[in-house]
């Protein structure tokens, strides 16, 4: 790790200088890799996907840098990388590993015996429910309660206004407590 | 912020130094990887400029040696093959040329006639 203190507008400044560039997204990839892996791990569930999206995100962002402009925060540039890589990757892998057509408290079983996966059962059908939201649901929840993103820049991620953002994560919510609770009852 | 490590912490988890290793391999597959590709340019650009440099050298020395060494006596080259060659060829088509009188009478002038 780095020692140096991370500054936006020094490696936006850097970014535009060809002898700068490297080392500026070196400092980039050091600040930014682990929330966006985390984003991608709840977002697809098993360690190996995530670790390949996350590093197909960065490769993407390194062939793209230089279209960079330093509008937005790089931060938000590279979500919205990692949430298009994130749903491609799903797109293409329906019926995989952890498939939301499988019967309730499938996907909590899976997460159970996951070596990288040390909740408990409630945790378990916690990551379930959320799994079994709709995508842009799913999408807007984890990156609000885990995340922590606020509505206004994860605006700028999914090109969605914040108001729609707002319902979608109270949404969210209701189901995810629906669900929880119909799991408990039976 | 506490909320997000515990549950993170709690439920999900990463191979031990697994973010270090995340790391080394963005920036081998990125800027190290750009960094080979750009050397690697540099020296093919070198060795392919050097070998240009050499061919051309080696081309102006054969033009040159060629120049010196074969003497000029090409047919083509020389006036009096020229003459000479013109002359056949000019009588070859005369002589296969028919004419008859009255042809002939017309090319004529007065003076010739005189």
């Amino acid at each position: 790790m780095s020692d140096k203190k991370y500054n936006e507008d020094t490696i936006i400044a850097q970014l535009k200088v060809n002898t700068l560039r490297a080392g500026a997204f070196s400092a980039i990839v050091r600040e930014h890799s682990e929330s966006i892996y985390w984003y991608v791990r709840r977002m697809v569930l098993v360690h190996d996907d995530a670790n390949d999206i996350v590093q197909n995100t960065f490769t993407k962002a390194w062939i793209n840098i230089e279209s960079f402009q330093g509008k937005s925060k790089i931060s938000t540039w590279l979500y919205r990388i990692a949430i298009n890589e994130t749903l491609t990757f799903l797109n293409k892998n329906q019926n995989t590993t952890v498939s939301l057509d499988s019967p309730d408290g499938a996907i909590a079983e899976f997460l159970e015996s996951d070596t990288h996966f040390c909740g408990n059962k409630a945790d378990a059908m916690l990551q379930e429910a959320i799994a079994r939201l709709p995508e842009k649901q799913r999408q807007v929840f984890n990156l609000k309660y885990f995340n922590e993103i606020k509505y206004e820049e994860m605006s700028k991620m999914l090109n969605t206004s914040v108001g729609a953002l707002k319902a979608s994560y109270h949404i969210a919510v209701k189901k995810i407590e629906e669900y929880i609770g119909n799991v408990e009852i039976s | 912020m506490e909320k997000k490590n515990n549950i993170n912490k709690k439920t999900f988890t990463v191979p031990e130094g697994y973010f270090e290793q995340l790391n080394k391999n963005i920036l081998s597959s990125t800027v190290e990887n750009s960094r080979t590709i750009q050397r690697q340019r540099t020296h093919i650009l070198g060795k392919f400029g050097r070998a240009v440099g050499y061919a051309a050298a080696i081309a102006v020395i054969f033009i040159l040696a060629f120049n010196i060494l074969m003497p000029v006596n090409n047919s083509y080259t020389n006036i009096a093959n020229i003459e000479t060659n013109e002359s056949e060829y000019i009588d070859n088509i005369l002589n296969s040329y028919t004419i008859d009188d009255y042809t002939f009478y017309c090319y004529l002038t007065d003076t010739d006639l005189e």
